[in-house]
């Protein structure tokens, strides 16, 4: 009786042996793997990422404390394992096996060193002056930064702080020093800007990043402040000896900033014009010229209409002609004004212009006798006063 | 800000006491007495081996006593280096308008020397005049205009009081700035 169950219990194990060997052969077996991950300073490596490939499966396991031993299902139709070990920050190492018939890789040490780290910083101007909120785009692989540059704060300390103003900064990591990021720039009225670098040609310096201005103002510039001083080119009439300046304080609103109409602005002007006029006469026999300098002064102030031959959006030399009627403080004539002038926007808001307007008024002028006993004797006499002038201005756009 | 107005105010009080400023200089007494005073120290001059002392200012104003010249006298006076001057000699004394401005009795003048005769190669020079470096009127009746001046002067007449006087112009020409006292003086 003993025997019989002897020989049932050898023959249920010889059952089971058969079945599992005969399921073996049918599915494959386990692979057993052992090992550790170090860095380079000999530590082992908390929470690792380890990638299994073999021809029939691909398996990624997550390695904790530096040793893992891992269980990796194998078919008879796996020669090889390849095992990539991965760390973010560190780059990445893989290891191929051919796999041994027991079954069991052992002794696996596997040293990660660190991965290629840039901290990418810049400033980005416009010609000096540094620029925030413009809108960076950093691109590499498949990993996308989005950041505005700086501007100046009010620090800890309550001060207000522009230190960082217009950069930007992007802590990067790549396994492969040639790879590229793309570094992409925008701000409106800006042209936008790309830079393609290598991770290997970054040496660690801040980027100098110039944005240039786009051809068209953002903005449609609706209200002009204008500024306008300058001496006179030419008196047309008056005398050789004819100086004087001109000062223009003036604001224009354009009509409209959708249609035809955006091309005309109207407003008022106030200015002032003076005149220096030289005469000259004998005092005495034989002796020089005594010669008295005259200065007239006369204010104007009236509407303004202008039209924009150039499309005012226009960053650079929009060019305009129009009229001032302006009312004269000291006559009370009105008087024509006529100017063609351009405009060069140095910033989105701010410009200068150059501009030739003609003016001719009436002007009393003091004339002198001389007089031996005394003071010179005067009259008046009344002189048309025309002039062309070259006005250099400085405009405030809003 | 407080002090800021208080100098535009001040700045505004000065500009517009500028005449105010000038009338502090105003000495009536001078041929012309907005002008600056052109002085006349004492000199001495040499008239056919007779010496002369001229007192200039010091006996302006003292009654009874003034200089006594010769008919042809030397006049000597501060140059003033301004570029249009004159001196004259009257038969009476300089009349100011009421604007301290002209001379109005400039038919009085009997003699003339001006800056402007300096291109006559003369030896007078502004500050040290001969007499017979001047001019003498044409027609002694007729209206003054300095183009009337053009004759050698005569001697001026013996036993008369006479006045003379300087006054200079700036290069514009506009107003006398500088003038001396009308000194009276007898001629012998």
């Amino acid at each position: 009786m003993k025997n019989f169950q002897h020989n049932i219990l050898a023959v249920f194990l010889l059952t089971v042996s058969l079945l599992c060997t005969a399921n073996t052969f049918a599915s494959g077996d386990t692979l057993i793997v052992k090992g550790r991950i170090m860095n380079i300073q000999n530590q082992p490596i908390d929470t690792a990422q380890v990638k299994i490939t073999t021809n029939t499966l691909i398996k990624q396991y997550e390695i904790h404390n530096g040793n893992f031993s891992l269980a990796v299902p194998v078919s008879l139709a796996d020669q090889e394992i390849t095992m990539e070990f991965m760390k973010s920050g560190l780059r990445t190492h893989t290891i191929t096996h051919s796999i041994p018939a027991g079954r069991l890789l052992e002794d696996i040490n596997v040293r990660l060193y660190p991965g290629y780290r840039i901290l990418l910083k810049g400033r980005v101007r416009v010609g000096n002056m540094p620029l925030e909120d413009v809108n960076v785009t950093i691109k590499h692989e498949d990993q996308v930064y989005n950041q505005k540059t700086l501007g100046c704060y009010y620090d800890s300390e309550d001060y207000w702080n522009c230190l960082y103003l217009g950069m930007f900064k992007a802590d990067i990591t790549t396994q492969n020093p040639n790879d590229s990021i793309k570094v992409f720039f925008s701000k409106s009225g800006y042209n936008p800007l790309l830079k393609t670098l290598k991770f290997a040609e970054y040496d660690g310096d801040l980027m100098d990043i110039r944005l240039n201005y786009a051809q068209y103002i953002p903005d449609f510039p609706r209200h002009n402040l204008n500024l306008k001083l300058v001496p006179p080119l030419k008196p047309l009439h008056i005398g050789a000896d004819y100086k004087g300046w001109f000062l223009s304080m003036s604001y224009l609103q354009h009509i409209s900033s959708v249609n035809f109409f955006r091309r005309f602005s109207i407003g008022a002007e106030l200015s002032v014009s003076t005149s220096e006029y030289s005469d000259k006469f004998n005092l005495l026999p034989n002796e020089n010229d005594a010669i008295i300098d005259s200065f007239y002064i006369d204010g104007y102030a009236g509407p303004t209409l202008k039209f924009w031959i150039i499309e005012p959006q226009n960053r650079m030399f929009s060019t305009y002609i129009g009229n001032t009627l302006g009312f004269s403080f000291k006559t009370g004539d009105l008087v024509n004004q006529p100017y063609i002038g351009t405009r060069y926007f140095l910033d989105l808001s701010k410009a200068i212009s150059l501009e030739l307007r003609y003016l001719s008024h009436q002007i009393e002028i003091t004339e002198f006798k001389g007089n031996v006993s005394g003071s010179a004797i005067r009259s008046t006499k009344s002189v048309l006063n025309e002039k062309i002038m070259v006005n250099l201005g400085v405009q405030v756009i809003f | 800000m407080v002090k800021k107005i208080q100098f535009l105010l001040l700045a505004l009080l000065l500009v517009s006491c500028e005449d105010q400023i000038l009338i502090q200089f105003l000495d009536p007494d001078l041929i012309f007495p907005r002008a600056i005073k052109i002085d006349v120290d004492p000199y001495q001059y040499t008239h056919n081996g007779d010496s002369i002392v001229v007192f200039g200012d010091s006996l302006f104003n003292v009654d009874s006593i003034c200089d006594t010249l010769t008919n042809e006298p030397f006049l000597k006076w501060d140059p003033t280096n301004a570029p249009f001057v004159v001196a004259a000699i009257f038969k009476n004394p300089p009349v100011i308008s009421a604007d301290n401005m002209n001379i109005l009795n400039p038919g009085d003048i009997t003699w003339i020397w001006h800056s402007g005769l300096e291109a006559d190669d003369i030896e007078s020079r502004e500050g040290e005049v001969f007499y017979s470096d001047g001019k003498y009127p044409d027609d002694e009746n007729a209206d003054f205009f300095i183009e009337n001046f053009k004759a050698i002067p005569k001697p001026l007449n013996s036993n008369t009081v006479y006045y003379w006087g300087i006054w200079g112009w700036n290069s514009e020409g506009r107003e006398v700035n500088y003038a001396s006292y009308p000194l009276k003086f007898f001629v012998k």
